[in-house]
């Protein structure tokens, strides 16, 4: 062994047991507060005009004994950064925010462009792309604060309102953080939001509408035209709908547990722009006013697309004049003509005129377990 | 892929993709094609022989010192543009309380290892990285694209915009992913008899992984990240891999998958360029003096340079200069892997 390479593993040796000397500069797991939720409210204040609620959950050495700690810290700032730079001075751990998973925006501050609210959410490395976004009804830090009657855990049961795993309704619309940046960037896309409600007197959270962010102004959705939107948008498969009789009386309903939707856009020069929708349903009956007969099944199902038909061309056409477009025809457009011009000012002249044609065949296959 | 994914190669193309990036990554195939077969033909005729070896013995001593000075720097600086590159992200997404200098002097310290191992134990080490990383860059790759957020209609978006005229930086930008292979400066060497000649087969599946990675990068960033959004993220793979869910997996956040991977082929790049302009110091060195000892001692030198450049740059360099620098670096390459190949043909000549 020559003397040099004797010296160069010296060295070797004497960096590597330096880079074992400094220990891991992460902090332990008892001087953390782990934040599960970030709830940001308007305070009305022009000074001061974010107020900032974090919800934190304490790490217990043992769950049985000591139980699950969780608290609520809330300051208001200049900017949200400032507000958490003012929580982090009265939490005596480190804030965490790794595993926050819900982000709740109130409707006052949808005002402000909400991009700035959520700047900071997307400029942090730690805070996870795939958190939910929704928006608050009224306080956005008393749904944080919120405990159903079917609270199960520490957890924010906010997240299994979106989590998939648990609940799955087609009046929810979950939204990541990232897919409502990429909407809100995109033109001819625009961003649809969940809102959350409080039911005070019954103690649960109502998540049945949303809200679509146009340019400069928002339309809020009802819970039938969320349904819809979730529908189409292919957000949600399985769903029941059902059918009433001319008098208003319940018929029958139907539970669709499979579906596939696609559109494709007509645009030929000098001719009315044409949307042509392509819907396939199927899906069996789930609950009747009468005897059904199997023989019935195709006719119940031609009346279950044309009341679905005219559901749908109410939802598409109050979009349109609205002038807005959640579905993103606008980014179809632009994804189907080569970039030769300006296409999305094309769209833009195209949309008020575009007429709709929905194709849609609801198979019914079966009437469940009795005829 | 990942290797490509760190550099801020896609990040240019990403940024460029209304000037044509798209026309660019196609095009390219052709350019890494000759440069693929001009490098692989010409070192194929010259079995177990390095660049050095055949340029000090064909050349003019201060001709070849001049050539090789310049292979030296360009390796060293795709080395260190690697190393920041890696650092920045690392201290972004995985230890930002840690200070840059400590974790590039931690990464330093193994690389200064792996630079000195013989040129047969790189290649072992490469081997085993690729069969470590294979798996989990297929899981990544299917991950990504069968994502429910894997939007295609974003991705049709930026296939039309492929009308546009590329720009050098955009064809240079994809073209960096070709140059895997001109690393055969030095590790023909190893290969003192071709039990196996290239065929159009083997030059076909070497291009088409290029040109794999390439779109990749390109279009997984577009597809979950929105068009118009992409060029406004920094670390467009990165970011990426952060939208993507393994809801029931050990680890949630693909995000720390990636990372994870991305050190070991970050490390190997950076292992494989700096050891290849340590190799030709070395020649250079020992064609002009036989002392051991002497050689030992330029040795660390050259070593200890390294350290005191990539520690110096950390400090200074921000995002936005490092973006820039790896784009001028980028557009050089072309230019001189071009003259590269010209001087084949005139060493092959002179050889003969």
């Amino acid at each position: 062994m020559n003397k040099h390479f004797q010296f160069i593993h010296f060295i070797f040796i004497f960096f590597l047991s330096i880079s074992l000397l400094s220990g891991c500069s992460f902090r332990d797991i008892d001087n953390r507060a782990f934040v599960s939720a970030i709830a940001v409210d308007d305070t009305g204040d022009t000074e001061k005009p974010y107020k900032v609620t974090i919800k934190v959950v304490i790490p217990s050495g043992n769950i049985k004994e000591e139980g699950v700690k969780y608290a609520f810290f809330s300051e208001k700032g200049m900017s949200i950064s400032k507000a958490l730079a003012l929580i982090r001075a009265t939490i005596d751990k480190d804030i965490d925010f790794s595993h926050t998973k819900i982000i709740v925006v109130s409707k006052n501050l949808l005002d402000r462009n909400l991009e700035h609210v959520t700047d900071f959410f997307h400029r942090r490395r730690d805070i996870q792309l795939v958190s939910w976004i929704c928006i608050a009804e009224k306080s956005a830090k008393n749904i944080l604060e919120m405990e159903p009657k079917s609270k199960s855990s520490v957890t924010t049961p906010i997240i299994n309102f979106f989590n998939k795993t648990a609940v799955q309704s087609p009046y929810i619309t979950p939204v990541y953080l990232f897919d409502f940046r990429r909407e809100q960037i995109e033109t001819g896309i625009d961003p649809v939001l969940p809102i959350i409600k409080i039911d005070k007197k019954e103690k649960r959270f109502v998540i049945h509408n949303a809200i679509v962010l146009g340019e400069r102004k928002y339309i809020e959705l009802t819970p039938q035209q969320t349904m819809v939107y979730n529908i189409l948008r292919g957000n949600i498969e399985r769903f029941n709908t059902e059918i009433k009789e001319e008098n208003g009386k319940f018929k029958y309903g139907i539970f669709v547990d499979s579906s596939s939707i696609s559109y494709k856009i007509n645009s030929d020069h000098n001719k009315q722009p044409i949307i042509y929708y392509k819907i396939r349903h199927q899906g069996i009956l789930e609950e009747a006013s009468r005897f059904t007969e199997a023989k019935h099944l195709e006719e119940y199902g031609k009346e279950t697309s044309k009341v679905a038909k005219k559901l749908i061309l109410e939802v598409l056409t109050y979009f349109q004049k609205q002038n807005v477009d959640p579905f993103g025809f606008g980014l179809r457009y632009k994804a189907t003509h080569l970039h030769t011009a300006d296409r999305y000012k094309e769209w833009e002249n195209l949309y008020p005129e575009v007429r709709f044609i929905i194709d849609i065949n609801v198979n019914i296959i079966s009437t469940g377990k009795i005829e | 892929m990942l290797g490509y994914s760190i550099s801020a190669g896609h990040k240019v193309l990403l940024d460029l993709r209304e000037k044509g990036a798209l026309l660019a990554i196609v095009l390219s195939l052709f350019l890494g094609f000759v440069v693929l077969f001009g490098f692989i033909h010409f070192f194929q005729t010259v079995p177990g022989k390095d660049l050095p070896d055949l340029l000090l013995k064909y050349f003019p001593k201060w001709l070849s010192g001049i050539v090789l000075g310049i292979i030296f720097i360009i390796w060293f600086f795709a080395g260190l543009i690697s190393l920041i590159s890696f650092v920045f992200t690392l201290k972004r997404f995985l230890t930002p309380e840690t200070p840059a200098v400590f974790i590039t002097i931690i990464m330093l310290t193994f690389i200064t290892f792996g630079i000195i191992l013989r040129t047969k134990s790189i290649l072992y080490t490469i081997e085993i990285v690729l069969v470590i990383t294979f798996p989990f860059l297929i899981l990544l790759l299917l991950k990504a694209l069968t994502s429910n957020e894997f939007e295609l209609d974003y991705v049709k978006e930026a296939v039309m915009h492929i009308n546009h005229l590329p720009s050098l930086t955009a064809i240079a930008n994809s073209f960096y992913a070709y140059l895997g292979v001109t690393n055969l400066i030095i590790f023909n060497n190893q290969f003192q008899q071709h039990n196996f000649t290239f065929t159009w087969k083997d030059y076909l599946i070497a291009v088409s992984l290029c040109l794999g990675t390439l779109f990749v990068s390109f279009f997984i960033p577009i597809g979950l990240l929105g068009y118009d959004n992409t060029d406004t993220i920094l670390y467009p793979m990165m970011t990426a891999s952060d939208t993507l869910r393994l809801p029931l997996g050990i680890i949630e956040r693909v995000l720390y998958i990636t990372l994870t991977i991305s050190i070991f082929t970050t490390f190997l790049s950076i292992l494989v360029h700096w050891h290849i302009a340590v190799q030709i110091a070395k020649k250079l060195i020992r064609k002009k003096q036989n002392n051991n000892q002497q050689l030992y001692w330029s040795l660390i030198l050259i070593i200890g340079t390294f350290w005191v450049i990539s520690i110096y740059m950390i400090n200074v360099i921000n995002e936005y200069q490092l973006i820039n620098l790896s784009k001028l670096f980028n557009n050089t390459l072309p230019f001189f892997l071009f003259t590269m190949i010209l001087l084949f043909q005139y060493l092959k000549r002179r050889a003969r």
